[in-house]
């Protein structure tokens, strides 16, 4: 295997880096990687011009305010599942990052590398959603954001365009007490790619969801936002949405909201049968840790 | 163009001028020569290349050398400080965690940096942290040891002894059967140990293959003109262009072409060959290459290949593809089912599943101006690569010489020539140049030899005290496109099912059945596993019917020794029974079968397999096994030559203990060079789990005869009769009295002295006329047979269908263990990849024959977060035929397994699967299939 020849610049400054990108004729972001070499070793892919970000420190960077987590675009996976700031807001995040690929792989591979391959097996991609990321993309032309909900076209097809550069993934905190979980389910214990996976936030306010998201990942050509199992549970109190029927609708409701297909690791039909289980156990869990807190 | 990086690797500064495209994996290798990092699937799914870049453990395939600037690397090479091996790399040779070493560098890396952040770490958390290391030999279990192990060092301690209790047969040796590291380990915890791959030539030019992009086609034209044109290509050839010898595996079954003459049969078959100054240019050239082809109808499946009217692979040969055919009829079925209280029929399907060794095949080929041609090759079997090569070639074995490299395991995927070895041949022929060619892991894939895809129809009759009165057997192979091993594959599909149970009445009946798929050939258990899930499944299910205890109507049938099957076959030593009352004590089954909640479950199987095929691949009347021993004039050190090859499975090590114990030296006095054909003596090479017996027997016979010569030379020095004297830990010594004693060495320079070299040979040949005088009653045969049975626990959730295994009680009778560190190893390494196979593995194609998952990404293997916890075993057991009672492991250990996960799945759910592998979805169907 080999990589084609091509153009490479290491800008040390996102200004910089977006005007190189501009300045591409055929140009790609190179983030860890973990995804964009195998796609270039495969074939599927060819680079005329490598934009690498690894010296790009304001990419590098999670900042907490009291509104809001600001997640730099080449966190690695790993430099996720440790921060302090993660697990103590966004725990879920940490918990997906965590069944990503192998060590190795999350030392390199990137929260915005993930987003932007725009698998729809992608695990960084449901938590987020449920968390309500927005998206910051920048080019020459300036910024704008995307709600993550929006940014998934297809399967491999993102709302960024050639020009721009993801900077950071911006998690809005709750004033109401919020909980999140992420269930996977891969065929062995370890460096598998999701078959189906969940991801539901829920939050409360005085013991009232006040806002639920289910989300679901490789069940369709992108994660998906069920919103109607979200809404089942707003509106209910602690009790009341721990009922097995509640969760039993919330999970066909969600079910309704996939387009699995048939692929080698699964067939539509047990995918809709497991994000069945798995939409159950996620909300499930979100609503122990709810009781809990 | 080239850019300037600075990196510091090992703790030396580097500028270099790098190509973008370069991984920090080929900078390393290939630019800064440092090899010990290893290649092994290249898409960062194996973990082989781990390196640590700025204290983190990364897939040095995955990153740019150009990312790398400016940053520090440590590989495995730069861990050993001042010659010491690191804690980690002492502890992985110490505890028998290497086996063909390849995964190893990537391992260790991958554990100092875990344990430099977790110095106190779980075993649940070392399991986890070395998932994304592929392992394919060990079975994780000596790795997880070995980590534990590194643990205490660096904390300072001494880790505990492990006690282990010799076997009787063992008690009085002082070489054979003691826990002994391996010989090569030190070298490959290192990173020393050369692979083939890791060899560069001077001058030396890169090879690559043109495969079919269609399954079933008539090639009309090709043109090479416009590859031969790009600058740095140095030769392509074609069809045209090499001789019209076929070749293969099986003498009656050569039918493959060096280069597709007329027609291609299935993706990946080979059509042109390219040599060139590098490999992207060889690809390059590749793409230059215009093959016209008339496609034609293909055949995917054996079913609907075996029809009449179905596309044909071969027009002149092989009626309905139906490649072999085996009938055999012993004792009378029909009695026999007539006399049966419970008769029962069921089909099983074994899956397509592929050896995936962590090393690819690599071959460099270089010819002198003699006339000579030497072969550099990643291969199991020295001896039939030269056969098939002189073949080939229509030239003497003479000039041929095949040299055997570090080997990164093989599993049956290299017990053969390779389109390696015979196109770098060529290619190095037309160019005058060495030319290394090797594959990437879809080419793996592509050129297959995996085990075959089996569809068996078992039918098995017992009375009511669970005597086992018939057994008739349909199997239909799917072979792929060319015959490989397959014709061997066939009969021992039929002939292994009768040496574990006794039954006098066994027909069988076999097909295989070509495909426009990759080739088929052996693997681990060659033939075997599928048949024997399929009858260990029917057996309990007839358990069942009689209302029998699983592990009790084992017992009642279970082999005895000298016993002599319905197929001919003669069976030695057995201690099968021990071993079944072994693992139902070491499981509690009495405790736990029946007993267990839903999703929980517990299941029996057996197993066992040849030690060594009882006749060669091809007819000769050569010794098997040959070994020459050369003692040192001073007598310090014993050099073993044998041809008989070390793929991982740790025989140059088990070989040596041998030959040792014969001389009565100790094993640091033994040098071991193996499998090169200039140098050691014919070796029929690693397969049918024929080494320990026959490569054991021709090193103890050579080192008999080192102490038979010495021994005179004692006992004038002792002033003793040679009768009176033993030879045991570098002394000579009068066994009435051992404080009368002389050092070997002194005795072995004294010869020297007055005699000349000092040396001893042996060799090995099967006993004559084994087997019946049927038609294909040769396979199966055996100078001896192993014995094994399997307890495995499981827990399946009911929602999903996951199957989680938890236990492994396994014990073998392999007769003595030479070395039991490495019979545990070839145990724990044969349990997981087994549960591997049942629950993960299957090659997939789709409507055009291409394969869909040919990588780790997609096909997967068993990570160390998926093993359960394994309780290995050996039981008394001497083989008169072995040496120092010996028989063999790596493959019986195989066998129980595939029948005892499925039997405890299906005591888990209450629902049998009958195809593997057992899938989630599998399991979830048939749980659901209950509920209605």
């Amino acid at each position: 295997m080999y990589i084609s020849d091509f153009k490479y610049f290491k800008p040390t400054s996102l200004d910089e880096a977006v005007k190189t990108l501009s300045g591409c004729v055929n140009g790609t972001v190179l983030a860890g990687g973990t995804d964009l070499l195998v796609e270039i070793k495969n074939g599927l892919r060819k680079a005329g011009e490598i934009v690498s970000l690894a010296k790009v420190s304001e990419l590098k960077t999670i900042y907490v305010t009291q509104e809001k987590v600001e997640i730099g675009a080449c966190i690695t996976h790993n430099e996720l599942i440790k921060s302090p700031v993660i697990n103590e807001f966004l725990p879920a995040l940490s918990e997906a990052a965590s069944k990503i690929g192998s060590h190795q792989i999350r030392n390199v591979g990137t929260v915005g590398g993930n987003l932007c391959t725009g698998a729809s097996c992608a695990d960084t991609a449901p938590v987020l959603m449920a968390y309500d990321a927005v998206v910051e993309l920048l080019s020459v032309h300036g910024v704008r954001q995307v709600a993550l909900k929006n940014f998934f076209f297809n399967h491999h097809k993102t709302n960024i365009k050639n020009n721009e550069i993801m900077h950071k993934i911006i998690v809005p905190i709750s004033k109401n007490q919020r909980t999140a979980t992420f269930e996977k389910f891969g065929l062995r214990e370890a460096g598998s790619i999701s078959v189906v996976s969940v991801a539901v936030a829920l939050e409360f306010n005085e013991n009232i969801c006040t806002k639920a998201n289910v989300v679901i990942g490789a069940c369709a050509p992108t994660p998906v936002l069920c919103i109607f199992a979200g809404n089942l549970f707003v509106g209910k109190n602690k009790p009341e949405i721990s009922d097995d029927e509640l969760l039993e609708t919330a999970a066909k409701a969600a079910v309704e909201a996939s387009i699995p297909i048939d692929d080698i690791r699964a067939s539509a039909e047990y995918r809709r049968r497991l994000l069945y289980v798995l939409t159950q156990k996620a909300a499930a869990e979100a609503i122990k840790r709810a009781n809990v807190n | 163009m080239k850019q300037i990086i600075n990196i510091n690797v090992n703790g030396t500064d580097y500028e270099l001028a790098v190509k973008p495209g370069l991984t920090l994996l080929d900078l390393l290798r290939e630019e800064l020569r440092l090899t010990g990092t290893k290649k092994g699937c290249e898409l960062g799914d194996c973990g082989a290349c781990t390196v640590i870049m700025d204290g983190k453990a990364v897939n040095s395939c995955l990153v740019l050398a150009l990312q790398a600037d400016g940053s520090n690397i440590l590989t495995i090479e730069g861990l050993a400080e001042n010659g010491d091996m690191h804690p980690i790399q002492r502890a992985f040779v110490e505890k028998g965690a290497i086996q063909c070493g390849y995964c190893t560098p990537g391992m260790v890396m991958r554990t100092k940096s875990f344990l430099d952040e977790y110095p106190s770490p779980t075993k649940d958390e070392i399991k986890d942290a070395l998932s994304g290391n592929l392992c394919r030999c060990t079975g994780y279990t000596k790795i997880i040891e070995a980590v534990d192990t590194a643990v205490e060092y660096m904390n300072g301690r001494e880790p505990k002894e492990i006690e282990y209790q010799p076997q009787k047969s063992a008690m009085n040796l002082a070489v054979v059967g003691k826990r002994l590291p391996k010989l090569d380990a030190p070298d490959k915890a290192t990173g020393r140990a050369v692979y083939t791959d890791d060899i560069v030539l001077p001058n030396m030019l890169y090879g690559k293959l043109l495969l079919s992009p269609l399954a079933h086609a008539k090639i009309i034209s090709i043109d090479t003109s416009a590859a031969e044109a790009l600058p740095g290509v140095k030769a392509v050839m074609t069809g045209k262009d090499v001789p019209d010898t076929t070749w293969g595996t099986s003498p009656p079954r050569y039918d493959e072409f060096v280069l597709a003459k007329d027609k291609v049969r299935y993706v990946g078959d080979v059509v042109a060959a390219v040599a060139a100054i590098d490999e992207e240019i060889c690809k390059h050239a590749l793409d230059l290459i215009k093959v016209e082809y008339e496609e034609l109808p293909a055949v995917f499946d054996p079913l609907e290949a075996m029809k009449d009217g179905a596309p044909r692979l071969f027009e002149d040969k092989y009626d309905n593809n139906i490649n072999t055919h085996v009938d055999h009829h012993f004792g009378d079925v029909e009695k026999g089912f007539a006399e049966a209280d419970v008769v029962k029929e069921a089909t099983f399907v074994g899956n397509r599943v592929y050896q995936n060794p962590m090393e690819p095949h690599c071959a460099i080929a270089e010819w002198d101006r003699h006339g000579k041609v030497t072969i550099y090759t990643s291969t199991q079997v020295v001896h039939y690569v030269h056969h098939q090569l002189s073949r080939i070639l229509d030239i003497p074995l003479g000039n041929i010489r095949v040299i055997m490299t570090n080997c990164g395991g093989g599993f049956g995927s290299k017990a053969a020539t390779n389109y390696l070895e015979i196109l770098s041949i060529f290619l190095a022929k037309k160019t005058g140049r060495p030319v290394k060619m090797r594959y990437d892991r879809k080419e793996m894939y592509l050129y297959g030899r995996g085990r075959h895809r089996q569809f068996i129809t078992l039918k098995m009759g017992v009375k009511k005290d669970g005597t086992i009165s018939a057994v008739h057997q349909k199997a239909i192979l799917e072979g792929g496109a060319y015959s490989s091993f397959g014709v061997v594959s066939t009969y021992y599909a039929g002939s292994m099912l009768a040496t574990l149970y006794k039954f006098q009445n066994y027909k069988y009946e076999g097909f295989r059945v070509n495909t426009n798929l990759p080739p088929c050939g052996a693997m681990r258990g060659h033939g075997t596993p599928f048949p024997r899930f399929a009858f260990e499944s029917l057996l309990s299910m007839l358990a069942d019917e009689i209302g029998m205890d699983h592990v009790e109507i084992r017992l009642k049938n279970a082999m005895t020794p000298d016993y002599h099957t319905c197929n001919d076959l003669d069976i030695g030593s057995c201690e099968l029974k021990a071993c079944i009352e072994r693992v139902r004590q070491l499981s509690d089954w009495d405790n736990k079968k029946g007993k267990l909640p839903v999703g929980r479950g517990i299941g029996i199987g057996c197993g066992g397999f040849v030690s060594g095929a009882g006749y060669p691949i091809y007819r000769s009347q050569f010794p098997h096994s040959n070994a020459i021993i050369k003692v040192e004039e001073d007598g310090s050190k014993a050099v073993l030559f044998i041809g008989d090859a070390d793929i991982g499975q740790g025989s140059d090590t088990v070989l040596a203990q041998a030959a040792a114990e014969a001389m009565g030296i100790t094993l640091d006095k033994i040098n071991v060079v193996s499998a090169d054909s200039d140098i050691t003596p014919l070796g029929f090479g690693a397969y049918s789990s024929r080494v320990t017996l026959m490569g054991g027997n021709a090193s103890m016979r050579a080192g008999d005869e080192v102490r038979e010569k010495i021994f005179p030379v004692a006992a004038a020095m002792l002033g003793a009769t040679v009768e009176a004297l033993e030879a045991k830990n570098n002394k000579i010594y009068l066994k009435e009295d051992s404080s009368q004693f002389i050092a070997w060495d002194v005795v072995a320079k004294e010869y020297f002295s007055k005699n000349g070299p000092l040396t001893g040979k042996g060799h090995y040949a099967p006993p004559e006329g084994l087997g019946g005088k049927y038609k294909g009653a040769a396979v199966g045969t055996s100078p001896a047979y192993s014995f094994a049975a399997t307890v495995c626990a499981v827990e399946v959730n009911m929602e999903t269908g996951k199957v989680k295994v938890l236990n492994f009680w396994d014990a073998h009778d392999c007769g003595t263990a030479i070395n039991p560190l490495a019979v545990e190893g070839q145990a724990e390494g044969a349990i997981v990849m087994a549960m591997s196979e049942v629950l993960f593995e299957d090659e997939v194609f789709n409507e055009k024959g291409e394969m869909l998952n040919p990588d780790l990404h997609n096909y997967l293997i068993a990570t160390s977060a998926d093993m359960p916890n394994i309780d290995s075993s050996v039981v008394d057991s001497y083989e008169p035929a072995g040496p120092f009672g010996a028989k063999e492991v790596g493959e019986g250990a195989t066998l129980p397994i595939f029948g005892a996960l499925a039997n405890a799945i299906a005591d888990a759910i209450g629902v049998r699967i009958y195809d593997l592998p057992i899938t989630p979805k599998k399991v979830l169907d048939a749980i659901n299939s209950k509920k209605i």
